[in-house]
């Protein structure tokens, strides 16, 4: 009973909290707000350019939520035709395409149960910061010269380390649950993330010294003659399989993994607060697949009889899927064999991409400009 | 207006270094620090070192942070006894005495004429430096902070076994 007064007032609070944030930031951005009311009139396709609709529209919010949304469904249904089922069928008709957007309401209108003895000011907001921290990277991913939130001079950088916000975020969730199960996934996911980050830097490297940037754009602006992956396909791979791990999907999906721990540092969530953590997964997925496709395939670039905003999408999408189908081809692997693979193959690997870079660097020079 | 965003970063971070010292659950210091290191960088950013701010996140928060509360985690925490009034007092009297000073310091300082053509610095100088001219001290410095690390280990395993 108590702990029923608590959520209702914590959730008043946020409510109030976040009504007067909502209030202020509509305060701060009345100009842009009034110059897409003046186009809207004027001339409604220079909207596309403004900075209001590239943060609520298409590389901000509405775009960062409709995807996992079809990601969700895409996974559901493969993971399903790979394993002989059917998946998804009957919401909204063709293939229960709607089915996740039902589970979203499902969610919204669940109760959100906190267990007894938890933390429970940090249980309710480690969700929310989960989200948060999952979203906030994705501004700096370039989706075109034009559609890119924030184009930050070391973006790059900054992605990665705006990055290592969410194992914190994993522990506090893990630790504020008072659930063993808990505990030992956001400790498991502690493990792989930190020691993961370390060949994602490595192999982010070589794209950085072949463009000479730390900006998102230069890369891709130095990609225009022959794509990445060509020079450092050592890297890509390293690069892939620790996205994976940091991400923690399958194979390595060791901090909750379902026949072990229940479904680790997520087991005490319910409702809405555990699909914002799927939300927040999600869109942490989208980034790194934003990331791939910048730093690898040559981002937003491609031939002209597309804008360059479809191309980058387009490879965006290739990546999630691909990244989405290993759910359904491999097994699980064992911690041990998860952090041995790290520190002895990946990284290796990496600083030998690295030292081959150095030794072809006369060449690759001529071949780049 | 422009004097607010350091104010309110400068709040922000001094808040949350007193939390980290003075909070009675060790988490919610460990959250506190992580925190105070945040709101440093977010200094950094306001005064245009996105190195240094984006490094401070990187190790600070990403790692140092993330290990100090690992470390609370797998020892179990200790509900810590409550701070006695005075020390506090004392202790934010001594803040704003040494706060005091580097601001007089500075207001004296600036008044004072300073050479107007200040060396050029870039980091790629820096870098070549410290792999050329100081490459022997930086493998020599890495070597005794790995023997430091090696020796508290190594101490703080003996108070165990003697337990």
């Amino acid at each position: 009973m108590q702990s029923e007064t608590f959520t209702k007032s914590f959730l008043r609070a946020i409510g109030i909290a976040s009504a007067a944030i909502l209030i202020f930031v509509i305060y701060l951005i009345r100009y842009p707000i009034l110059q897409v009311l003046y186009l809207l009139v004027t001339n409604p396709l220079a909207i596309a350019t403004t900075d209001l609709f590239k943060v609520i529209i298409f590389p901000g919010l509405l775009y960062m939520s409709l995807i996992p949304l079809i990601a969700e469904w895409v996974e559901r249904k493969l993971v399903a035709r790979v394993q002989v089922r059917i998946g998804p069928y009957y919401v909204g008709g063709w293939e229960g395409f709607l089915q996740p957007i039902a589970d979203l309401f499902k969610l919204l209108f669940k109760e959100v149960i906190i267990p007894k003895n938890s933390d429970r000011l940090v249980f309710l907001f480690s969700p929310i910061l989960a989200f948060t921290v999952a979203a906030i990277p994705t501004v700096l991913v370039p989706y075109s010269k034009t559609f890119v939130i924030w184009n930050y001079a070391y973006g790059v950088l900054l992605f990665f380390a705006l990055l290592a916000f969410f194992p914190l975020v994993v522990l506090l969730a893990a630790w504020s649950s008072n659930n063993k199960y808990s505990l030992i996934g956001g400790l498991r996911a502690l493990y792989q993330q930190a020691s993961y980050e370390i060949p994602i830097f490595l192999s982010v490297l070589p794209s950085v010294m072949l463009a000479g940037s730390l900006n998102f754009i230069g890369i891709v602006e130095a990609q225009a003659r022959i794509w990445f992956i060509a020079f450092a396909p050592i890297s890509a791979i390293v690069f892939f399989v620790a996205m994976l791990a940091e991400m923690e999907r399958v194979p390595f999906d060791m901090p909750e993994a379902d026949s072990e721990l229940v479904s680790g540092w997520t087991t005490e969530y319910s409702g809405i607060a555990w699909g914002l953590y799927q939300f927040g997964i999600y869109v942490k997925l989208l980034a790194f697949a934003g990331v791939f496709a910048t730093l690898f395939l040559g981002g937003f670039l491609g031939p002209s009889f597309l804008p360059h905003f479809i191309w980058a999408f387009i490879k965006v999408l290739i990546v999630v899927l691909i990244l989405l189908s290993t759910r359904a081809f491999w097994p699980r692997i064992r911690i041990d064999q998860l952090v041995r693979g790290g520190w002895k193959f990946l990284i290796p690997l990496a600083i030998l991409n690295i030292i081959l870079l150095f030794i072809f660097q006369p060449y690759l020079s001529a071949i780049l400009r | 207006m422009d004097y607010l965003i350091p104010v309110a970063i400068a709040v922000f971070s001094a808040v949350a270094a007193i939390l980290a010292l003075e909070a009675r659950r060790m988490v919610y210091g460990a959250i506190s620090l992580a925190l105070f290191f945040a709101g440093l960088s977010l200094f950094f950013f306001y005064l245009d070192l996105p190195y240094l701010a984006v490094f401070q996140l990187i190790v600070y928060v990403g790692a140092i942070a993330v290990l100090i509360m690992f470390t609370v985690m797998i020892v179990g925490e200790k509900e810590t006894k409550e701070g006695r009034l005075s020390l506090l007092l004392l202790g934010v009297l001594g803040f704003i005495t040494i706060v005091g000073s580097f601001v007089f310091a500075i207001e004296y300082f600036s008044s004072l004429p300073v050479a107007q053509t200040a060396p050029s610095f870039n980091f790629i100088d820096l870098s070549k430096a410290v792999v050329s001219q100081y490459g022997l001290l930086l493998i020599v410095l890495a070597c005794l902070l790995t023997a430091s690390a090696y020796g508290a280990i190594t101490l703080a395993r003996r108070e165990e076994v003697q337990k």
